[in-house]
């Protein structure tokens, strides 16, 4: 009988362990990253900003999707012809989508009902959620290395610094002083809340917190100059960001010293005439990843801008005289321009050996701010100095040019700068941004088949819209045009 | 050289047969075996006693024979002691000598010896109290086979004096009046009235009720058992009685027609309806009173006492988080005779081969004509002009070993003009003579034979009851070199420690092993190549990796042959697959105070399994991987060879998977009645922890003989590297072997994901009954897991349930109503949950990738971290009534259910800006309705117990699933058409395309969402457009199962009808031109053509359509969609049991035979399309089953 009521004794303490089952299932998933620690943290940031990878890891990286190949933009700007449509089947179709309208220029195609999905405004907001937000939100409680805990949070500010800074230019309007304060922004994300929705911040309050993420990340003290690998931010690229920053709010003496502190940094730059023979042979090559110019490397694959194709306008009047890649090498191919194009004339960007950095920042982001900063203020001759410096390396044969007047110079940087950031973004952001001053607006023509095209510097479409997957989902996010 | 020329023939056909025959012949020997055994053992008896009392010889006999004796102890002691002694004689003379010269004397019922005093003495020898005139009776209560009819009630007619019989039938009244009249009745048994015949103990006989799912008159829940009168759930308890009347390898077939609301369709077992968006479907299987991990499939079909489907919320709400798709709760059998039984059963399957004229396929003949016209088109564009461009593209595709036909090559030399026309038909003639599909039918495969044996020796007497089963099941795959294998070997114990504890104890060891080719055994190879010749001599061929004419591999030294043959493919690569499964439980049953009882249970269990796959070094698949990576450098003569992959040896691949689990629980329960109230209480914990785990792992150059392998030689790096341009490969010039590496080589070196997961729960519930009358039911309880995180709001949800139930046949107003023997009507209602193993509450990221420019590890963050997370809910409520009407003769239950779930994990799209484009979250319902009929009449109820009975049982269900609610994801048509979801339908719902046949040009064309004909791919705006064909899963499904008995037969069939459902078939694709396969599809010869512009199915060939035909969109189209119902006859089977009269002499109890007709051709089918909708394709195959079982 002793033992008996000792047995229901032992069971009954163990049926009245409940509160138990709670403690008893709480246990950690293995072949999980835990993001306890400043290493798990660190290994967010080693992300695939190029976008060749395996098939698994695409569906989670968001590879192999288009999203850095800003082919919208290049478009619009008149940089481009679609690819790989046929831009005269695209004009003749009766179906009108977002491609014809940005070739044509027609404001009347609504586009906002067709852009369902925009796989820049989720990758580059996957960029900042689900990796910038988080590293900064655990990073202090995380164990490990002060120093590397500090360094992970000063990467991941600029980072989001900078990918909010595109999708600003993007989806809103450029800075205007003039209006800046009402002008409809985009959510400045900075919680990794995903209940509330993120509130639309004005143009300016965009700006503000952009600048307040880099000066924070500059305080921490713990970027390195050169970072382990150009898919990591180091303080090249921080001041890089800040130049470009500053130059869109107009500030041309900070711009100016950030360019010159990212240039003290790394001044590399290519040289175009290791292309001539009897150095080079026909073929032009430039390195992904590692290439010495690089800040940092974000891009849609490492061979863009293979088979795309410049607009004629820009092939035959942009490009100067001599220069390198178009008139010394078989860069352009003449057969495949046609052919996919339906355009006489064009020609195919052939080399499956060239990486442009479409979504980063290089050491010519810095040159090209410089030189405007410099042309901004008064300091015309240095400005040339620059442009000529980056001319030189492009052309054969090369002619020094001078200006007399900032509109001279500012011309001249205009045309290098619109061959130097061919294929990315960039022509795209400094055309909008120049449109809001009246000195330096301008209407973008082009002919296809005889018929010409315009794009008013005041037109909407210089601001895309808002994919219906966000405005759908996020009842504060209204567009901005 | 290593140069790999074709095996001779090896097949020793004597061999085989020999192999088939084994089994048989070790069935005939362990039968003869037994029946020895069986004579010697239990007919004969020696005895050699002194001044014994009779009891202690009857015991000595029953130790001896297994037969059970009953009298009354007063009689026996009267007579006092005896002497005797005998040696080897029959059981009657051995009575006979102990009853010489008493006053008693025997009958012998069944397997009882009935001891009765002479007429001489007074019929009734007890009277409790003399001159009242009252008696006492003891007796027994038998069935027709003379075995025990446990559990029935005898009363006495017109009191409530009453009792039940125990396990062995025993039951003993008292202060009867001498003159009354029993009445005995039980669920499973006939009533029926008798005198005391005087004698006491006295036997009743009575007949086994012919009544399938209604014979068990108890329910198991896993947790309880309780009795069904006091059940206030929807439950269906199915017994071993009715489990035996028909054999299915898996025990789930055999509950098809038996349980209203069980759907077994396609492979996919539904209770009730499916409840949930994302998560499993499966339902919960509890054997012996704890969930196991292992298939029900392993559940060995011979020792299963009873199966309870537990169906609505009230009877499932034990299970808790785990309950949504219903419980299948399995109760092994145990001793209960207090004897030793042996019983021995085999059953032997002999299935049909399968019917490749059935497949919907053209035939050899029609195959070589269809590619005579495409390929003379195809080169000579139907003229004689010769279309230079497709003659160089041919010309090309021999040089890169791309697939080419023979009938192909046939016109290829034709164009090149290096034979003639007449040459040509000849070559086609004889084609047309050739059947690969009939060879590889003859040669290839086999006729399935399935063969299973049990043998169960279970032992109760003492403190010790034992059951052992040894099972063993084997299959020879329907194809020569496979078979699978399975010993399943049970041991399961109960020991009465003392009276106030008993311990239950077991182990279950299921040792399998299986081997199939991993060389295609439906041979993508044209319908007119030839197997074996004239002669029997093997025919080689190439595979559609390569071609014939392509001499590459003849005229390079290093490389191998890639001709093959499938008689000796099959056998040189194959995969071998061991399992060990192992199930070890205790339980303990503490009798505290009356009704109390503490009951802590534990079982762990362990699977292993084992994969190997071997390729053989001369299997095609070494010969294929040895020339992609032979690399040749130099010519001619001095040309020499590296080898990427060992030039010697083959491949072993293994996957070792190892699964523990452990469940341990602690429960009270008190059931007790104080005059007309009875409760029954249960309260407890459960802890239960699962792990899986396991590696995969990879030898090249392995040889199974030598057992040397050479995988540190490989440079797999260097390997991975290569690439189609690599201009140091000389076979398969172009082809790009990095697939290939990864498929081969690459992933089959990892792990298997090392997953834990923990389950803790807390739990009560109560039965209260009042009167007989009524019943009312609740249960509570807490579940968490560790899948669940971070808010504790959210874990440990509480899951409960109540139940009313109301047993209207004990009502007194019912007493005139004489037609209703039972009538009762439940309610309940009642909440279960489910889990998703795939969601968490946490953040993690996923970890493993490398970024392949910085060449360092990347974590990627999946998913978001949702706090919220919680169980997916089912509410069912059920309304139902069981009853049994004149006389037994009708017996049924009805229900009603409305099962509502909500939380159910689904996709709910998120915010771009908050760094994810959608998210799983608890954001889905569902809802599931249905109806449940189940009605047995028992046509002929026999007079005696070998008379003639018939009984039908109807059991029919109708179960209506539609989503309530979902954020929806399906945006595109393609989406929707792949499986997507829509507020309204049901979960597995087919949407279509609207097809609207072909136009002028044999283009296939669309309506769009504006009403206007499309050619491309409906775009998303279209997605209004898009039709819904019906759901997949059947709405009502009846069977109609019958029962005739007379004598020692029975027959039994069951017919079914799934109706409701729609499937996919026979949709056409776009078939470019006649490529290197198996036959093309019949539907071709129905195609497009200039000539034939009406129809619906697209021209192949020459004719398809001129632009690109979307790709899914013709196979989605709402025209090839097809019903689904179809009416078959399930089983038909004739059981015969031997008379005992005859089994007796040669020592057995009982003996039956049965022979069995699985799926004969089915009765009716509605499509027009020829397809069996349980498979697609062609009829399930018809199999025959003969079967044995003895009792010893």
């Amino acid at each position: 009988m002793k033992m008996k009521l000792l047995y229901a004794l032992f069971v009954c303490v163990g049926m009245l362990s409940v509160p138990a089952c709670k403690k008893f299932t709480d246990i950690q998933p293995k072949g999980k990253n835990l993001l306890n620690t400043v290493n798990d943290l660190d290994l967010l940031l080693n992300f695939n900003y190029h976008s060749t990878g395996n098939a698994t890891e695409s569906q989670l990286l968001y590879a192999g999707s288009t999203a850095f190949r800003f082919l919208e933009n290049n478009i619009l700007v008149n940089d481009l012809y679609p690819y790989p449509d046929n831009s005269l089947s695209l004009i003749s179709s009766p179906a009108k989508g977002l491609t014809y309208a940005l070739l044509t220029y027609d404001e009347s195609i609504d586009r906002k009902s067709l852009a369902v999905s925009d796989i820049k405004y989720e990758k580059m907001y996957f960029i900042i959620s689900a990796i910038c937000n988080i590293v900064l939100d655990r990073a202090d409680i995380a164990s490990g290395d002060r120093q590397k805990a500090s360094q992970i949070k000063a990467e991941a500010l600029v980072l989001r610094a900078w990918f909010h800074y595109l999708l600003v230019n993007l989806y809103a309007k450029a800075y205007d002083p003039a209006t800046v304060a009402t002008d409809g922004g985009i959510p400045y994300v900075t919680d990794t809340d995903i209940e509330a929705p993120n509130a639309k911040s004005t143009v300016a309050e965009v700006y503000q917190k952009i600048l307040a993420d880099l000066d924070a990340a500059f305080q921490l003290n713990a970027l390195p100059n050169v970072p382990v690998n150009n898919e990591r931010a180091g303080k090249g690229f921080a001041y890089g960001v800040k130049a470009k920053v500053l130059l869109s709010m107009r500030d041309y003496a900070g711009a100016l010293q950030a360019a010159d502190a990212g240039l003290a940094i790394n001044s590399s730059i290519d040289d175009h005439r290791n292309f001539l023979p009897p150095v080079g042979n026909r073929t032009i090559s430039k390195k992904t990843i590692d290439a010495p110019d690089n800040l940092f490397y974000a891009t849609i694959t490492t061979t863009h801008p293979f088979d795309q194709i410049p607009s004629l306008e820009l092939l035959n009047n942009v490009y100067e005289p001599g220069n390198i890649i178009r008139d010394s090498t078989a860069t352009y191919n003449v057969s495949r321009g046609p052919a996919i194009s339906g355009i006489a004339g064009t020609k195919t960007f052939f080399s499956a050996t060239w990486s442009v950095n479409t979504a980063g920042i290089t050491t010519m982001d810095l040159y090209l701010t410089r030189a405007e900063c410099l042309a901004r203020t008064t300091k015309v001759n240095e400005a040339m100095t620059v442009i000529n410096f980056i001319r030189e390396r492009r052309m054969k044969p090369y002619v020094a040019l001078t200006a007399t007047t900032e509109a001279q110079a500012m011309a001249y940087l205009a045309r290098t700068s619109r061959i130097e950031y061919l294929f990315t973004p960039k022509n795209y952001l400094d055309i909008k941004r120049w449109n809001t001053e009246a000195a330096y607006k301008q209407t973008i023509s082009k002919t296809i088949n005889g018929i010409t095209y315009q794009l008013k510097p005041d037109s909407k479409l210089w601001i895309f819209p808002f994919p219906q997957s966000a405005t759908n989902y996020n009842p504060l996010l209204t567009q901005n045009y | 050289m290593g140069k790999s020329a074709p095996n001779p023939p090896t097949a020793d056909h004597r061999k085989k047969l020999k192999k088939k025959l084994r089994p048989l012949l070790a069935t005939c020997l362990l039968f003869v075996a037994l029946l020895v055994i069986a004579g010697k053992g239990f007919s004969q008896v020696t005895l050699s006693e002194k001044n014994a009392s009779l009891q202690k010889i009857f015991k000595q006999i029953q130790k001896q024979t297994g037969y059970d004796f009953l009298y009354s102890v007063e009689l026996v002691q009267q007579v006092g002691k005896v002497s005797v002694s005998v040696q080897n004689v029959s059981l009657e003379k051995a009575i006979d000598q102990c009853l010489k010269d008493k006053a008693l004397t025997y009958s012998i019922v069944g397997k009882t010896v009935v001891i009765k005093p002479r007429k001489e003495t007074p019929a009734v020898n007890n009277s409790p109290a003399p001159g009242t005139g009252l008696v006492d009776i003891t007796g027994k209560v038998v069935n027709e086979n003379g075995e025990p009819a446990e559990g029935a009630t005898v009363s006495v007619k017109g009191t409530t004096n009453a009792t039940a019989a125990d396990a062995n039938g025993f039951f003993a009244l008292k202060g009867l009046k001498e003159n009354a009249t029993l009445v005995v009745t039980g669920i499973s048994i006939e009533s029926s009235e008798v005198k005391p015949d005087g004698n006491t103990p006295m036997v009743i006989r009575v007949t086994t009720k012919t009544v399938t799912g209604e014979d068990v008159k108890v329910i198991s829940t896993g947790y309880q058992v309780i009795a069904k009168e006091r059940s206030t759930g929807a439950t269906v308890t199915v017994g071993s009685k009715e489990l035996e009347k028909r054999y299915t390898p898996n025990i789930l077939d055999n509950l098809e027609g038996r349980v209203a609301g069980l759907v077994n369709y396609r492979g996919t077992t539904t209770i009730r309806g499916v409840s949930t968006l994302n998560s499993s479907t499966n339902s919960l299987v509890v054997v012996d009173g704890l969930p196991i991990e292992g298939s029900i499939a392993n559940v060995n079909p011979y020792d299963v006492e009873t199966i309870t489907i537990l169906k609505d919320a009230a009877a499932a709400a034990i299970y808790g988080a785990r309950a949504s798709n219903g419980v299948i709760v399995v109760t092994t059998k145990r001793g209960k005779e207090k004897r030793t039984v042996v019983e021995f059963a085999t059953d032997i399957s002999y299935f049909q081969k399968p019917d490749y004229r059935k497949n919907n396929t053209v035939s050899a003949a029609q195959q070589v004509d269809l590619e005579k016209a495409y390929y003379n088109w195809y080169f000579l564009g139907g003229t004689a002009a010769v279309n230079t461009t497709n003659l160089n593209t041919v010309t090309n595709n021999i040089g890169t070993g791309q697939s080419i036909t023979p009938v192909q090559y046939a016109y290829y030399q034709l164009a090149r003009g290096l034979v003639t026309q007449a040459q040509v038909d000849a070559r086609l003639d004889s084609f047309k003579r050739n059947d690969f599909q009939k060879q590889f039918r003859d040669e290839v495969y086999e006729n399935r034979l399935q063969q299973q044996y049990n043998l169960a020796i279970r032992t109760s007497g003492g403190k010790l009851q034992s059951s052992m089963v040894l099972n063993y099941k084997t299959d020879n795959g329907g194809i020569i070199n496979a078979y699978n294998k399975q010993l399943n070997l049970f041991y399961k114990g109960t020991y009465d420690v003392s009276k106030w504890l008993d311990v239950n104890f077991g182990a279950n060891t299921i040792v399998g092993k299986s081997r199939f080719s991993n060389f295609s055994n439906t041979p993508a190879v044209p319908a007119y190549s030839r197997l074996l010749d004239n002669n029997g001599n093997k025919v080689y061929y190439s595979t559609g990796d390569f071609n014939v004419y392509n001499r590459v591999t003849d005229t390079t030294p290093g490389l191998k042959s890639m001709v093959v043959n499938h008689l000796e493919e099959l056998g040189r690569d194959f995969s071998i697959t061991n399992d060990q499964n192992t199930r070890y439980f205790l339980n303990m049953n503490f009798k505290i105070i009356r009704g109390l009882t503490i009951n802590p249970q534990f079982q762990y269990e362990s699977n292993r399994s084992d994969i190997s796959n071997y390729s053989e070094a001369d299997s095609y698949r070494m010969r294929y991987l040895k020339n992609l990576y032979t690399i040749k450098t130099g010519q001619g003569a001095a040309a020499t060879y590296t080898y990427g992959i060992p030039n010697n040896g083959g491949r072993l691949a293994t996957t070792q998977t190892k699964g523990d689990y452990w469940a341990a629980r602690g429960q009270a329960n008190y059931d007790r009645t104080f005059g007309k109230h009875a409760i029954n209480v249960i309260a407890g914990t459960e802890f239960r922890e699962t792990h899986t785990r396991g590696t995969r792992g990879l030898l090249l150059g392995y040889d199974d003989q030598l057992q040397s392998q050479a995988t540190t030689s490989v440079n797999f790096a260097a390997l991975a590297l290569i690439g189609a341009v690599d201009p140091n490969l000389k076979f398969k010039t172009g082809f790009n072997p990095q697939n290939t590496f990864t498929n081969q080589v690459g992933n089959a070196i990892g792990l298997v994901q090392d997953e834990t997961h923990r389950f803790g729960s807390g739990y009560a519930n109560a039965t209260y009954t009042y009167d007989r009358k009524y019943n009312a039911f609740g249960s509570f309880r807490k579940d968490y897991a560790d899948v669940f995180g971070l808010d504790p709001k959210y874990r440990g949800k509480p899951l409960w349930s109540v139940g009313l139930g109301w047993n209207i046949e004990n009502e007194s107003f019912m007493a005139p109503v004489t037609w209703v023997d039972d009538l009762k009507l439940r309610a309940t209602y009642g909440v279960t949950g489910n889990i998703n193993f795939g969601a968490t509450s946490f953040l993690t990221a996923n970890s493993g990738f490398i970024n392949n420019l910085t060449l360092l590890p990347v974590s990627v963050i999946p998913s978001p971290a949702n706090d919220k997370l919680r169980w997916e809910k089912t509410a069912t409520f059920n309304l139902g009534t069981d009853f049994s009407l004149f006389g037994r003769r009708l017996n049924g239950s009805i229900d009603w259910y409305r099962k509502k779930s909500t939380d159910l994990f689904a996709s709910t799209r998120l915010d771009p800006s908050e760094g994810f484009t959608n998210q799983v979250i608890n954001n889905g319902d569902l809802l599931n309705t249905g109806f449940e009929l189940s009605l047995q009449y028992n046509w002929f109820k026999p007079r005696s117990g070998s008379g003639l009975s018939w009984s039908t049982l109807l059991v029919a269900a109708t179960n209506k699933n539609k989503i309530v609610f979902v954020d929806e994801i399906s945006v595109s048509p393609a989406a929707l058409a792949a499986g997507g979801f829509k507020i309204g339908y049901p979960v597995r719902a087919l949407f279509s395309y609207p097809y609207q046949g072909l136009n002028t040009v044999g283009q296939p064309q669309w309506l769009k969402a504006d009403g206007t004909l499309t050619t491309v791919a409906l775009a998303n705006s279209d997605i209004s457009a898009m039709v819904y064909s019906g759901g997949r899963d059947p709405r009502v499904n009846m069977s109609l199962s019958n029962e005739l008995v007379y004598k020692g037969f029975s027959l039994n069939f069951l017919i079914v009808y799934y109706g409701g459902q729609y499937l996919r078939a026979e949709a056409p694709s776009i078939i470019q031109g006649a490529s290197y396969g198996g036959p093309l599809p019949s539907y071709v010869l129905n195609g497009w053509t200039p000539s034939k512009t009406t129809g619906d199915i697209p021209g192949w060939g020459q004719y398809v359509p001129p632009t690109q035909v979307p790709s899914n969109q013709l196979e989605n189209s709402d025209r090839f969609v097809r019903p689904g119902d179809f009416i078959k006859l399930r089983y038909a089977n004739l059981n015969y049991r031997l008379p005992q009269s005859l089994t007796k002499k040669i020592g057995v109890n009982n003996a039956g035979l049965r022979f069995q007709v699985n799926n004969p051709k089915a009765l009716w089918i509605k499509n027009n399309v020829n397809i069996d909708p349980e498979t697609s394709g062609a009829p399930l195959l018809s199999n025959y089953v003969f079967g044995i079982n003895l009792n010893f």
